[in-house]
């Protein structure tokens, strides 16, 4: 389990973090997500040990990770733009990690460098960017780490390799209890992989939450009624305390605090010509939760 | 945060990763190993093959063979050396080269390696490469030349020793680069860092003493300028030192003796060095912040600590250079320090930032640095404060050390400090204005020096030959080859300032003669002909009952003027123990035994005339002896004499000089004595044969600076390269000094009968076989006769070499010549 209490990081009078605490528990996928500029490889590379923070601490299953190899061998940090010897081949790259990595697993490399399709004698400065990023996940997933840092990893791969990167990774949580925190700018991208969701915005941690949380704690409902009794029917749907309400006509669209369930016989004593349960994306469920912190964000600021 | 900050690394990833290192960077490997077979192999190939040939032709056999390969073996080693200091550079620069971009200090700060792991083991795959390829190669170099030509012991222990200096030096540059890295986050920055912490400390040093010295202040002068000292605030010093100590060179530059295990100490200092710099260079590492990589200095207060002194010395040695440079009027210093102020300013604010547009950020920083460097220009050179003229009272001073005569001489009773001590100080405040000045300056204004070769101007006095020099200038005639500086002029009371203005040159010698001759008349007139040599400078050190010590050099005019001072010191115990003890010394002892009269010296060299007879050699000896003896005959009134020679001893690894004065009249009787009786004796004569040295001599000379000869194997070949700029040769009668001329198709002649001294000044310069040149100028006729040949307008290079013939084989022109 990783723990990170009240971290601030400043590059020089910048202040990147602010006393940002995370946990992140075994076994699942965080989606740390935000704007550019927000913070998010900032903490990832705190997190990884690579910086190291002004204040706060960071602890994986207690143990403090800087200058501490034997919790970083259990760690590897896929950065946006990733590093590779000068001049190397993948079979080098692979040489590098296994002397490294004590858990580094050889076979599986192989059997990846299969998958991905990629030649491992070719030097891979002759790589395009995308596949260099595969290099790089195939390289990391080799370790078999137990915490996968993953900095913008899906950028730059094209929609087949994205979601067989993903699967791998799901299936490295599901099977081994690997522990991925992905940054990512585009919340959609997520929004199908992870099981914590963190947002950060200028530096603050504005919002951690279990995503099944978040998504069976508020609902969206198209509701309509005669058009007589719609004035009325305004006023008292208000006493649900909906975070928005939009009216067109005798259709009514709100999204409310709550369930399903709850909602439902409520709702049912409106006598309502139709009523629908919309699924909500993840960009609503943060816009909302946003906005009821005081925050107003423009689309941009989710992708 | 995290801490404490702890590094849990294992000693097991230190070895994984240095494998890992050693496989990955083999193409390194194979670049130090050729780089050191072309230095060491390939170069013994061709030493080796070279040596042969000398020896097949016959060329200088008085070496040995083995004594060939030994100093071969040390050319080798030296260059070893020097190549190992380049790769240092090289090892340092990749080394922890990862530093420099952000991307890949992400990657490996994200690895389970420790920075500690990350600095310590990619040094060690430089060393390691580096000491493989280093060492095999110099050992295949040494198996080939003691295999070809075989190395004497010594010889060989010299070479070893070099090496041992060379992995030091490659050490502390290697090192330095690294700590240098571990400072700043870009290649260029490293570059100026390791500059920075390599010259900085000295260049402000040296600043401050150039200051000082220009200023004519002496408070610490010299206190701090040996090479000991330098070598401590700079490590290209401290490298070349230590590879002077390997081959028993260092005494020459520091002028003090040292033994092997010294030397060996001397060596241990780079080692030392490293250490600190691997430390140093470790510490930084752990604390330099990941983030900052690609950024020129990682620490803002560091930024602060280059940037400004670096500004200070530019501005101030600008200040101090214009002021050298065009005089000591305050307009052009101001110039020269608002140059190296603004300028060296703007070019660290570019690098810093690397961007031009921060080129004006800091400037109130600009203006403190301004106002410091105003406050060193006033309180050095122009003494503003008075420091120079600072003195305790006598009853304040506890002790009063004065360097005089190679001797140190303590002075600790009440009486002598009181007697002492006026002088001192009145020495001290008579020899400064208040401008940092000295009045001697423009009062006895005339001394100037040239290089022969190349009629730079080697010294001068600074204040009132300007127009001097651009007379010569102007005459335009070359002057040909030849190395000793020529002091065409020297009055009474020169003062060397010791800079040289590389634009000016000595055109026409015999104007500039005339020149100098007019000139020094002029101001004879003026000042009343005050021109003996009977000054003195004395360094005195005033050891206060409380406080500071005060160092100074006081200049004392006439040392007739103050006698009081010499009577005390010349009556000290000391003084006259060391006069006693010439007396015990046998010319037997003596490795160089020198002897200067009114600018004329002598060396009387025993022991290595090869053809002597055991009973010539004895009778000389005796002779010597007796001249000892007389020397060594101290009386008080000696200082109420001039000093008008000097007697120079060499023994054991020691040198020793002490003044001869006009009241040694017992032993001027025997010198004259002794004069008339030697020549006939030695039949010796001076000729222009400067190029005739065997190889280690020309290291020799090379070490001296004498860079331009060129080695010549036989007598043919000397005699085309004399014949290219020497229209005549001469030779010099020795008693007499009169000039005659050898007619250009006997050269051969005399080449063929010329036997090469081989002789030293100590005993281990003996051993190696250097040989001492020495004039033979003795007589004023001597110098009548050299008068005459520049009248002539003939090359005279001012080193006469001095050649004695062969028994029985001195050729019959020359005999003839000093017949006449």
């Amino acid at each position: 389990m990783i723990r990170a209490e009240s971290i601030t990081k400043y590059f020089d009078e910048v202040r990147s973090l602010h006393d940002v605490s995370v946990t992140v528990g075994n076994g699942s996928i965080y989606g740390l997500i935000g704007s550019n500029g927000s913070g998010k490889s900032t903490l990832m590379r705190i997190l990884s040990g690579i910086y190291q923070p002004d204040a706060g601490s960071i602890f994986y299953d207690g143990e403090p990770v800087w200058e501490n190899t034997a919790v970083k061998q259990q760690i590897v940090y896929l950065s946006d733009d990733p590093y590779f010897l000068p001049h190397c081949t993948m079979n080098d790259m692979r040489d590098f990690y296994r002397s490294i990595y004590p858990d580094f697993d050889t076979e599986r490399y192989e059997t990846l460098t299969k998958q991905f399709g990629l030649n491992p004698r070719r030097r891979i400065v002759t790589f395009s960017k995308g596949m260099q990023k595969q290099v790089s996940v195939l390289l990391g997933l080799s370790c078999r780490p137990k915490y996968m840092f993953c900095d913008e990893t899906f950028d730059g791969l094209d929609p087949v390799m994205r979601k067989l990167v993903k699967s791998l990774m799901i299936e490295d949580v599901a099977e081994r209890e690997m522990c991925c925190i992905a940054a990512s700018h585009n919340l959609r991208e997520m929004e199908d992989m992870a099981d914590h969701i963190g947002l950060l915005h200028q530096g603050e941690l504005l919002f951690e939450r279990e995503l099944d949380d978040v998504r069976t704690n508020m609902v969206k409902i198209q509701v309509s009624y005669k058009k007589e009794v719609c004035d009325g029917m305004e006023a008292r749907l208000k006493e649900l305390h909906p975070m928005t309400m939009e009216r067109r006509g005798s259709l009514f669209t709100m999204i409310v605090r709550g369930t399903e369930e709850g909602l439902s016989p409520w709702l049912a004593e409106t006598s309502p010509l139709f009523c629908e349960y919309i699924p909500m994306t993840l960009e609503e469920i943060f816009m909302m939760e946003m906005e009821e912190r005081g925050y107003e964000f423009t689309g941009q600021i989710l992708g | 945060m995290n801490s404490p900050v702890r590094s849990l690394d294992k000693p097991k990833n230190h070895v994984t990763w240095l494998r890992f290192g050693l496989k990955a960077n083999w193409q390194q490997f194979v670049f130090y190993a050729i780089v050191m077979l072309l230095a060491c192999v390939v170069t013994s190939i061709i030493g080796i093959e070279n040596n042969l040939e000398d020896i097949r032709q016959g060329f200088a056999n008085y070496y040995t063979r083995e004594e060939r390969g030994g100093e071969l073996f040390k050319t080798i080693t030296l260059v070893f050396s020097v190549v190992s200091c380049v790769l240092g550079v090289f090892s340092g620069m990749t080394s922890t080269g990862y530093v420099n971009s952000r991307k890949a200090v992400h990657c490996y700060h994200s690895l389970p390696l420790t920075r500690d792991t990350l600095y310590l083991t990619g040094g060690a795959v430089q060393g390691i490469y580096y000491l493989v390829s280093a060492l095999c190669s110099v050992l295949i170099a040494l198996v080939m030349i003691v295999v070809r030509l075989g190395v004497t012991a010594e010889l060989l222990g010299e070479g070893l020793m070099q090496i041992l200096a060379g992995i030091g030096g490659y050490l502390v540059v290697f090192t330095l680069f690294q700590l240098a890295g571990a400072l700043t986050g870009t290649a260029i920055f490293r570059f100026i860092m390791a500059g920075i912490i390599a010259f900085l400390p000295v260049v402000v040093y040296l600043l401050v003493y150039w200051g000082v010295d220009i200023g004519m202040n002496y408070i610490l002068v010299d206190k701090y300028t040996d090479f000991n000292f330098i070598r401590f605030l700079c490590p290209a010093v401290n490298i070349y030192c230590s590879m002077a100590a390997a081959f028993g060179e260092l005494d020459s530059f520091t002028g003090g003796s040292y033994s092997r295990l010294l030397d060996l100490l001397n060596i241990g200092t780079l080692y030392l060095t490293a250490a600190v710099y691997c430390g140093l260079g470790l510490w930084f590492h752990r604390k330099r912040r990941s983030e900052l990589s690609e950024t020129s200095v990682l620490w803002k207060k560091l930024q602060t600590a280059v940037k400004y002194p670096v500004i200070f010395v530019a501005g101030a040695g600008g200040a101090v250079f214009f002021r050298a440079l065009f005089g000591t009027g305050i307009s052009w210093m101001l110039f020269g320090g608002f140059c190296g102020l603004v300028l060296s300013f703007l070019l660290m604010n570019v690098l810093i930032s690397r961007n031009t547009r921060s080129m004006f950020k800091g400037l109130p920083g600009l203006g403190i640095t301004a106002a410091v460097v105003a406050v060193f220009l006033a309180v050095i050179p122009f003494d503003v404060f008075g420091f120079n003229y600072f003195m305790y009272d006598t009853d304040q001073v506890k002790s009063v050390t004065v360097y005089y005569n190679d001797m140190t001489l303590e002075l600790d009773e009440p009486d002598e400090i009181h007697a002492v001590m006026p002088y001192i100080e009145g020495m001290s405040r008579g020899a400064y204005r208040n401008d940092g000045t000295v009045p001697a300056d423009e009062q006895y204004a005339g001394e100037t020096a040239f290089w022969i070769d190349t009629g730079k101007v080697l010294n001068r006095n600074k204040a009132d030959l300007d127009a001097l020099q651009w007379a010569y200038a102007d005459r335009a005639v070359s002057l040909g080859d030849g190395s000793d500086p020529v002091y065409i002029w020297m009055s009474g009371r020169q003062f060397d300032v010791g800079y040289y203005d590389p634009e000016i040159y000595m055109k026409d010698y015999a104007a500039a003669m005339e020149d100098g001759k007019e000139y020094v008349t002029a101001v004879s007139e003026q000042y009343g002909g005050d021109y003996s040599f009977d000054w003195e400078r004395l360094e005195v050190s005033v050891y206060p009952k409380f406080g500071l010590p005060i160092h100074r050099f006081v200049r004392v005019g006439e040392v007739s003027e103050n006698a009081a001072v010499f009577d005390i010191l010349h009556g000290m115990k000391e003084y006259k123990n060391r006069y006693t003890e010439i007396g015990t010394l046998s010319a037997n002892d003596l490795y160089t035994l020198n002897i200067t009269l009114m600018g004329a010296g002598v060396d009387l060299l025993p022991r290595y005339v090869e053809e002597w007879t055991d009973s010539m050699r004895g009778q000389y000896c005796a002779m010597l002896d007796v001249l000892l003896a007389k020397v060594s005959q101290y009386t008080p009134d000696m200082a109420k004499t001039p000093v008008i020679g000097t007697i120079h001893f060499g023994y054991e690894d020691t040198y020793r000089m002490y003044p001869i004065y006009a009241v040694m009249t017992e032993f001027l009787n025997e010198w004259a004595n002794f004069c008339e009786t030697v020549p006939g004796f030695i039949r010796s004569v001076s000729l222009d044969l400067s190029s005739m040295f065997p190889k280690s001599f020309k290291e020799y000379y090379d070490m001296l600076r004498y860079t331009n000869y060129t080695l010549y194997e036989d007598a043919e070949d000397i005699m085309d390269w004399v014949s290219s700029f020497h229209r005549f040769t001469y030779v010099i009668e020795a008693d007499t000094g009169r000039a005659l001329y050898i007619d250009e198709s006997r050269r051969a002649e005399v080449l063929e009968n010329a036997m090469i001294q081989a002789h030293g000044s100590t005993k281990g310069e003996r051993e190696k076989g250097y040989l001492i040149v020495s004039s033979y100028y003795r007589t004023d006729e001597m110098m009548e006769g050299l008068d005459k040949l520049f009248a002539e307008n003939l090359h005279v290079d001012g080193r006469n070499v001095c050649c004695l013939f062969r028994k029985d084989a001195v050729p019959q022109f020359v005999l003839d010549a000093f017949a006449e």
